[in-house]
């Protein structure tokens, strides 16, 4: 069953995508395009697979930069069944806020980027450290 | 030698990317944005000399070697370890990414403080910790191991595991959901593929 699903679904793509798709996800898919985000990520779907896995998104970063975080909130709630509707978008493919004061800024994940948060505490620490010796013996 | 390394280093923080973004400029709109920030990984990995190829190139395969099989020493101790049980399981399956959970420390890379560290508890983390050959890391889970969490003003309890240890990713949430620490688990993966040991000790003597 297994077998045959990989080699159906291999066949149905070219090599070119094969080749993404086995590299990026680790396993073969093959589903309608649903949507693209501003991040270029592609959002598919195939109600033939079994539910859980119809529903998947192929990151346009590569494998050591792509991150969930990359994901942005309506099409994250789309991927989890939260909602069947696509979350609508502008032309470069940004989703739309919902309300005024909302925010439709989607910022990655700045560990490990020159970007990361970086602690400046000037409380004074409540545990003193020591240096433990070893006395002759 | 080192003295060169330093002055090419600082250049290449100095450099511009006017060029990267003039080479791909049919990129799509998340990178014209400029959101993705260079790393401190793709700084320090860029070779200076012949040396330094070799040095990187001994590197990432030490690095690739660590991330296929970074193995957690279970250290479940309360609800959180209901969490890191799912992470093993069919849905999430850690075994996918290389992970089986050891029984010893001796046999583990990592270890996952999955809940609230007592007072009476700390002595046994430390000695596990300490048991642990190295390279090690370690991954603390729930607002609990973060900072005490609900039992942060009890008598019994330590305000954070990394009082006792150091930490080297905190997953948040009481407890996180295993996605939230498979999340974490990748974070660490992406922490060890920065690792430069080779190129530093080459750049140090």
């Amino acid at each position: 069953m297994s077998l045959s699903r990989y080699l159906g679904f291999f066949f149905k793509n070219n090599l070119r995508q094969n080749f993404q798709i086995i590299r990026k996800l680790d396993d073969e898919k093959h589903g309608l395009l649903v949507g693209t985000d501003s991040f270029g990520n592609q959002y598919y779907e195939n109600n033939e697979e079994r539910y859980g896995r119809h529903r998947w998104v192929l990151p346009h970063a590569s494998v050591p930069k792509s991150d969930a975080t990359q994901v942005p909130p309506g099409w994250n709630q789309w991927l989890h069944c939260f909602t069947d509707e696509i979350p609508k978008m502008d032309e470069s493919g940004r989703v739309l806020k919902d309300h005024f004061w909302a925010t439709n800024e989607v910022v990655p994940n700045k560990t490990g980027t020159r970007g990361a948060y970086k602690v400046y505490s000037t409380a004074s620490p409540t545990v003193q450290p020591w240096t433990p010796t070893v006395s002759e013996r | 030698m080192s003295l060169l390394g330093v002055r090419s280093f600082k250049s290449l923080l100095r450099a511009k990317p006017t060029s990267l973004v003039s080479l791909k400029a049919n990129r799509p709109a998340f990178y014209a944005t400029n959101q993705v920030t260079r790393t401190n990984d793709e700084l320090i990995a860029q070779p200076n000399n012949a040396a330094e190829y070799v040095f990187t190139s001994l590197d990432k395969l030490y690095n690739w070697a660590f991330t296929a099989s970074t193995w957690p020493v279970t250290f479940g101790l309360a609800c959180c370890a209901v969490e890191m049980m799912h992470m093993a399981a069919a849905r999430y399956d850690q075994d996918r990414v290389g992970i089986v959970f050891r029984a010893t420390p001796r046999q583990s890379d990592v270890m996952i403080v999955a809940g609230t560290l007592t007072n009476k508890m700390a002595p046994a983390l430390r000695r596990v910790y300490d048991q642990t050959p190295e390279p090690r890391w370690v991954i603390s889970m729930g607002s609990c191991a973060n900072g005490g969490g609900y039992y942060h003003y009890s008598y019994s309890v330590v305000r954070g595991c990394d009082r006792i240890v150091p930490v080297d990713v905190y997953v948040p949430g009481c407890p996180p959901t295993a996605e939230a620490l498979f999340y974490g688990i990748l974070q660490l993966q992406k922490k060890i593929k920065r690792n430069r040991v080779t190129t530093m000790w080459y750049r140090k003597y």
